[in-house]
């Protein structure tokens, strides 16, 4: 099937909205019978029906059809909430996915799992004789009746009509969008009980003024039904340019007030509040908007133009709501108010302006490395504005790809809810730094590693309920996801509280698959990183969870795919950590140029500490031992001309000559609370660098994160950092190991003679 | 679409083909059969709009048609209301069952009254 834009936004919607489903349905679980979340999942697949019905996606309309059926029973009362029933509600979500995926090739699904479904759906129905399962509810909401009944008493007025209001009238190019209206009629026919309909012809021209292909069409419709307003409204929701006015029932004004009250204490317009409590619809505010601004254009006094009045005015929101809002917002005016308007945009667009601004920012280097020779003032003055110009659009590039790592943690609590589930483990998930924003190209690279190491500490991690409790941990078990920013990257965290990790273990384990050899000392660090080695597992047992071996190496090498780096620390009988640190973004960076032997290097700017000069006497301190003292600290440093092996010998020999004597500059880095001295020849200053991925050639090489194109137009590589000082703590662990195990041969000599 | 062996043009040069085919088809009448959807519906307005130049009244035959659309719904509506306006005579005879469930579903049955609706 050819996929348009509108098929395109209902494939992307339909899948946000079982995101959502999703997340209700694990919420709904957690809290056993909440009337909103309910609703929010009805509201979800009731809109994906209804779209699909626009679009004569009739196997979908059939599926969704008969999940909503059972959510709508689960509304009501008649099919109690059970973890049974969740579990099959997720699976119906998880097809209704496969067939929203499978619309681009005309799949319809596989029959045989949807008659399974089906069967599994229908049986709960039919079991479903649970009439009473909401006793207490139902004497509650008597006595809440009672309570409605006074108020209503109150607002006689209002107590006449129980049905809502639309009046529709479509806009000209319905037809041509394929929209069929009898098609939404079904819909809203299935909300509930379409009390009287009326045709408008009013704006239908005759047989000779009349354009065929265009509509003319409006309706005016009673509904009697118990669902919110926007979930009549969603139904026309792809409609363009239809005039859409829904008036709820009065009956329904006192929750809209209750819903007022419960808003949060932020300052909202007048029209949001009405929105989000359902009293008004997006498609009605921009109509009252628009007659505000037709009525100030004809010279009326925005006095007597107040959104509040249009409304009661034109009767589209009744006074008494209208009134509740604005003491609302009343209460909350001295917040600011904020108005957030998203637009989608096609990820691949970015992607193409993130290019282009690295394109820019590269000849913006050259362009002033050019002005700098030519020194005229002028243009020197114009190339500055320019530079800060350029910075700011590649902030602001970059920021529209950062999207918040939360969505892909929440996929977590379905999986760990199914696994433990599997498992027979009591496992919850909690979730900390949800907001934490990261490069949309990383977040989606990063989901399947996530996904591995989180199956392995449900599977391996976590212990059974008994052998918890024998150990005396609580019974249910706890996985946290974490991610905080750090000095240009994101640290994202994954903890068990499971059994730990045991070195020795994992030593004896490799020695035996043959990864290590005898003579391989090893650091505990490193023993723990085995796990990612090609074809290690400890488990005992292979599942279908894990334990094949297969996948850490993966693990790691996606993550290192991604500039990032994985590092595990775990402890025997309390639990296992693994750390991910990735770049916040894969395209530019601000970096610091340095040389050595008159090649540039690149510093990510946000890890550098500080630069200095070395004194005679650190230059000899250095000189004896891979340290220096820096303010009465130890300083670990890395001499990266020796580290990188360069040899220049050509470049030694004029270095020297010109300079009379060896300059050394130390460039203090710090990442993950530590600190290390690079010591380079030249500090060159800061740029901006389009980074580049290194060629195959290059592959295996540790120490570079990529390449960088300079003004001059000199390629300069960048530092990675984090292995770099990862180097250097692997090489403390192994001399202070060294030191451990030369004592501990010693002792055993004094004790043999 | 459009019968075209049943065109005025053609109802004038085939009178006797006419007579077996359909009785009923006269100079104010238009047969409409198979399909009447936005792709032919500029063709039978124009058919439609051609016909009522040269007659005071229209009955159009749609007991042939075997899909129709909201678009070709409003056409109809349109001649309602253009013989409402103009105190002429419009009739639908024979509404095909996909004609009279596209009205309920449009709810457009109370805007067709019977008057407008003949049955043969």
């Amino acid at each position: 099937m050819e996929i348009d834009e509108n098929l395109q936004i209902f494939i992307s919607e339909g899948e946000e909205l079982l995101q959502e489903m999703e997340e209700s349905l694990l919420a709904l679980e957690e809290s056993g019978d909440d009337d909103e979340i309910l609703n929010k999942i009805f509201r979800a697949a009731h809109t994906i029906k209804g779209s699909a019905g626009l679009f004569g996606l009739d196997h979908i309309i059939h599926f969704t059809h008969i999940v909503e059926n059972i959510l709508d029973d689960m509304r009501n009362c008649l099919i109690p909430i059970s973890s049974e029933l969740i579990t099959v509600l997720m699976r119906s979500q998880d097809y209704i996915a496969t067939l929203l995926d499978g619309i681009a090739d005309d799949f319809e699904g596989n029959k045989k799992e949807e008659a399974e479904l089906i069967q599994l759906l229908t049986a709960f129905k039919t079991g479903g004789s649970e009439k009473n399962v909401c006793e207490a509810d139902q004497a509650e909401s008597e006595e809440q009746s009672h309570d409605d009944q006074c108020e209503e008493n109150i607002d006689d007025e209002y107590t006449q009509n129980d049905h809502f209001h639309i009046s529709l009238r479509l806009g000209s190019d319905t037809f041509r969008q394929g929209f069929d209206p009898a098609s939404m009629f079904r819909e809203l026919a299935d909300l509930g009980e379409i009390l009287h309909t009326a045709f408008i012809p009013q704006a239908l021209p005759n047989l000779d003024d009349i354009d065929p292909e265009s509509c003319y069409l409006g309706w005016e419709i009673s509904l009697k039904s118990h669902v919110k307003k926007e979930v009549i409204s969603e139904i026309f929701q792809f409609l363009d340019d239809c005039k859409l006015t829904i008036l709820a029932p009065q009956t329904h004004f006192s929750d809209y007030k209750h819903l007022i009250e419960q808003l949060p204490e932020e300052e909202m317009a007048l029209g949001q509040i009405l929105i989000q409590t359902g009293s008004l619809t997006a498609d009605e505010l921009q109509h009252v908007l628009n007659q505000q601004k037709e009525n100030i254009d004809a010279g009326e006094l925005a006095s007597q133009n107040l959104t509040g009045d249009i409304l009661i005015e034109n009767k589209i929101v009744h006074k008494e709501v209208v009134e509740e809002a604005l003491n609302k917002q009343s209460k909350v005016r001295e917040q600011k108010q904020k108005a957030l308007n998203f637009v989608k945009v096609d990820s691949g667009k970015l992607d193409k302006l993130i290019n282009l601004v690295g394109e820019l920012v590269i000849n913006g280097a050259k362009l002033n490395q050019i002005t700098e020779t030519i020194q005229n003032e002028e243009l020197e003055e114009t190339m500055e504005g320019l530079t800060m110009s350029l910075e700011e659009l590649r902030e602001i590039a970059l920021g529209l790809r950062m999207v918040p790592i939360g969505m892909t943690f929440n996929r977590f609590h379905r999986v760990i809810r199914d696994i433990s589930k599997d498992l027979n483990k009591e496992i919850k998930l909690e979730i900390y730094g949800a907001d934490t924003e990261l490069d949309k190209t990383v977040i989606e690279k990063i989901g399947d590693p996530l996904m591995h190491l989180i199956r392995n500490s449900l599977d391996h991690g976590i212990e059974m309920p008994d052998e918890r409790q024998r150990a005396g941990k609580p019974e249910e078990g706890i996985i946290t996801l974490q991610a905080q920013h750090e000095a240009g990257y994101i640290t994202i965290q994954i903890i068990d509280d499971g059994k730990g990790l045991d070195h020795h273990a994992l030593r004896e384990k490799a020695l035996e698959k043959g990864i290590i050899d005898e003579h391989n000392k090893l650091t505990r660090q490193e023993c723990f990183n085995l796990i990612f080695a090609a074809g290690f597992s400890t488990a005992q047992e292979i599942s279908n969870i894990s334990g094949r071996g297969v996948g850490m190496d993966v693990v790691r090498r996606n993550i290192e795919s991604l500039r990032g780096n994985v590092y595990i620390d775990s402890e025997l009988g309390v639990g296992t950590t693994i750390t991910i640190q990735l770049p916040l973004t894969l395209a530019i960076i601000d970096g610091f140029n340095v040389s050595i032997d008159n090649e540039s290097y690149i510093f990510p700017l946000d890890m550098v500490h500080e630069c200095l000069t070395l004194t005679p006497a650190q230059i000899e301190e250095a000189t004896v031992q891979n340290y220096i003292t820096l303010r009465d600290d130890v300083l670990p440093i890395i001499h990266l001309k020796e580290y990188f092996d360069v040899d220049n010998e050509q470049y030694n020999e004029t270095y020297m000559t010109h300079s009379g004597r060896e300059r050394h500059n130390l460039v203090v880095v710090e990442f993950s609370n530590k600190k290390i001295g690079l010591v380079v020849d030249e500090l060159l200053g800061e740029v901006q660098a389009v980074i580049k991925p290194l060629g195959r050639v290059f592959k295996g090489l540790s120490g570079f994160a990529g390449f960088t194109i300079l003004g001059s137009g000199m390629v300069a590589l960048v530092l990675d950092i984090p292995s770099l000082i990862k180097h250097v703590v692997g090489s403390e662990h192994q001399y202070f190991d060294s030191l451990k195990q030369k004592s501990i041969a010693s002792k055993g000599n004094r004790v043999v003679h | 679409m459009i019968d075209e062996l049943l065109t005025e043009d053609t109802v004038i040069d085939n009178d006797a083909r006419d007579n077996i085919k359909n009785e009923d088809i006269s100079m104010d009448s238009i047969h409409l059969s198979d399909e009447c959807t936005i792709y032919e519906i500029t063709q039978i307005h124009q058919k439609i709009h051609d016909k009522w130049q040269t007659n005071t009244n229209l009955n159009i035959d749609v007991s042939a048609v075997t899909e129709v659309d909201a678009s070709f719904m409003q056409l109809l509506a349109s001649c309602k209301k253009m013989a409402m306006d103009n105190n002429q005579f419009f009739k639908l005879i024979n509404p095909s069952e996909k004609v009279t469930n596209k009205m309920k579903a449009m709810f457009m049955s109370d805007y067709f009254n019977s008057q407008e609706i003949a049955e043969k």
